[in-house]
């Protein structure tokens, strides 16, 4: 796996950790700083992205 | 570095081979990861407050949406529509209101709710969560949802107080949170939500008010969560089934203790509610409509919510002469904030244009009184600056 595509996972992996901490740290549901909806697709969005990520590397190693 | 050697050994031993099928499969899930990936990032920008507000600012199509205030709305002088000079003129506006919404009754100052279950959060969720309920509705009600302030520190309990407005031809219920602080500040809140959520969604502002001591009387709008169930638009006879609930409440809070001060806040239509009901009452010291009222001319087209234009009250008193009504007697104050890049209403800075007229006016009589434009987020809420504002002038003496 490229330097380019580790970086990538890096920021997948730690992107929902920086979501979901701005989410709770600043109050939840409608008065924080991240909506609970833009939790959702950021967090689904790099999951996917991770899981795309280690089938690939499974199958192509 | 054995790991590394083991790996490698791995590898030499068991290659796994890599035919056209799987190179064309990689780059498949590559583009998908990066898709997936773009998704992330995108949603991160589109949602987080900082850069949604950047965004939202670049998308207005109607400059006069955020950025500039609509020629028109200069052309009105805002002294014109304030009719209170003296503290005369302020006792008969009050007591024209009253007559309007209450039939000249006054407010009911004797009414209390006709049930109270006290500590209900002490309850198992089986005993005050019927699972009649359907799952929807759950997170809406106290009942099933009072576990969201189990680990609030101070609170010492939660009563929900059931208060009942009688008409002809049916009554309707609302149910009010009370939450009760273990060591209280002597501080009163009315919380009023306002359209499309309830007042549970405040729940970390609420435990954040009776961490401090505050206690907190949350209401719900008619029609949503706890005061379900509730009827059409007729007049005055609807507005009394909004304000009636927040009277009854009140006389329940200070039948049960002393309290030196009590502010209401309110969010939309909540914050409408706020405004009319501390013109009305003046046992509410402070208000804080947050995003939920602005005089008739200043209003866009979102913005007019029938209940808000019953023409007696309006004849009755304008809302900036609710403004200043909301500021006296004497040491009572309101401070409105509105949010400046909000996507729903109530946005720009137009509650600008009327507050030094009101200030001078509530000045006059003894009160004071504010306009505060809140500029870090694009939403219909209060953001923790909001709330951090209002906690510091509802702890002014």
């Amino acid at each position: 796996m490229s330097v380019i595509w580790r970086l990538f996972a890096v920021l997948m992996a730690g992107l929902p950790l920086i979501a979901a901490w701005i989410w709770w740290a600043d109050g939840a549901w409608e008065n924080g700083a991240l909506s609970t909806q833009g939790l959702v697709w950021v967090v689904g969005g790099c999951v996917c992205s991770l899981a795309c990520l280690a089938v690939k590397r499974m199958i192509t190693p | 570095m054995r790991f590394r050697v083991m790996k490698r050994e791995r590898k030499e031993k068991d290659p796994v081979p890599v035919d056209g099928k799987a190179k064309l499969l990689g780059r498949v899930l590559s583009a998908l990861a990066l898709f997936s990936g773009l998704v992330g990032i995108i949603s991160f920008v589109y949602y987080w407050d900082p850069t949604r507000t950047a965004i939202k600012r670049l998308q207005a199509s109607d400059p006069y949406l955020y950025e500039q205030i609509d020629p028109k709305y200069l052309k009105v002088d805002p002294a014109s529509l304030i009719r209170i000079s003296s503290p005369t003129d302020m006792a008969a506006t009050r007591d024209a209101l009253l007559g309007v919404i209450w039939n000249h009754g006054g407010l009911p100052l004797k009414h209390l709710p006709i049930v109270v279950r006290k500590n209900i959060q002490a309850l198992s969720i089986e005993e005050r969560c019927p699972v009649s309920i359907s799952p929807q509705h759950r997170s809406l009600l106290l009942e099933c949802s009072a576990d969201l302030f189990s680990d609030g520190a101070n609170l010492a309990g939660i009563d929900q107080l059931v208060v009942e407005f009688q008409r002809t031809d049916q009554s309707y219920r609302s149910n009010v949170s009370f939450f009760r602080p273990a060591k209280p500040n002597g501080r009163l809140i009315l919380y009023h939500h306002g359209y499309a959520g309830t007042h549970l969604d405040q729940w970390r502002h609420i435990l954040r008010w009776v961490e401090r001591g505050y206690a907190v009387l949350g209401f719900d709008y008619m029609g949503y969560g706890g005061a379900g169930g509730g009827f059409h638009y007729n007049g005055a006879e609807y507005l009394r089934a909004v304000f009636y609930p927040v009277s009854v409440a009140l006389n329940y809070a200070l039948s049960q203790k002393k309290y030196d001060d009590v502010a209401m806040i309110g969010l939309s239509a909540g914050g409408w509610v706020t405004a009319v009901y501390a013109a009305l009452d003046p046992r509410v010291k402070k208000s804080y409509p947050v995003s939920g009222v602005l005089p008739v001319y200043l209003r866009r087209k979102k913005e007019r919510a029938e209940p808000q234009f019953f023409a007696p009250m309006l004849e009755a008193a304008t809302y900036l002469d609710m403004f200043v009504l909301a500021t006296s007697p004497e040491g009572r104050r309101q401070v409105q904030f509105f949010n400046r890049f909000d996507r729903c209403c109530f946005n720009n800075r137009r509650g600008k244009l009327y507050e030094e007229e009101v200030a001078t006016v509530a000045h006059s009589l003894g009160g004071a009184f504010q306009v505060v434009i809140d500029e870090t987020h694009a939403r219909h809420k209060i953001s923790r600056w909001t709330f951090e504002e209002i906690l510091k002038d509802m702890e002014l003496p």
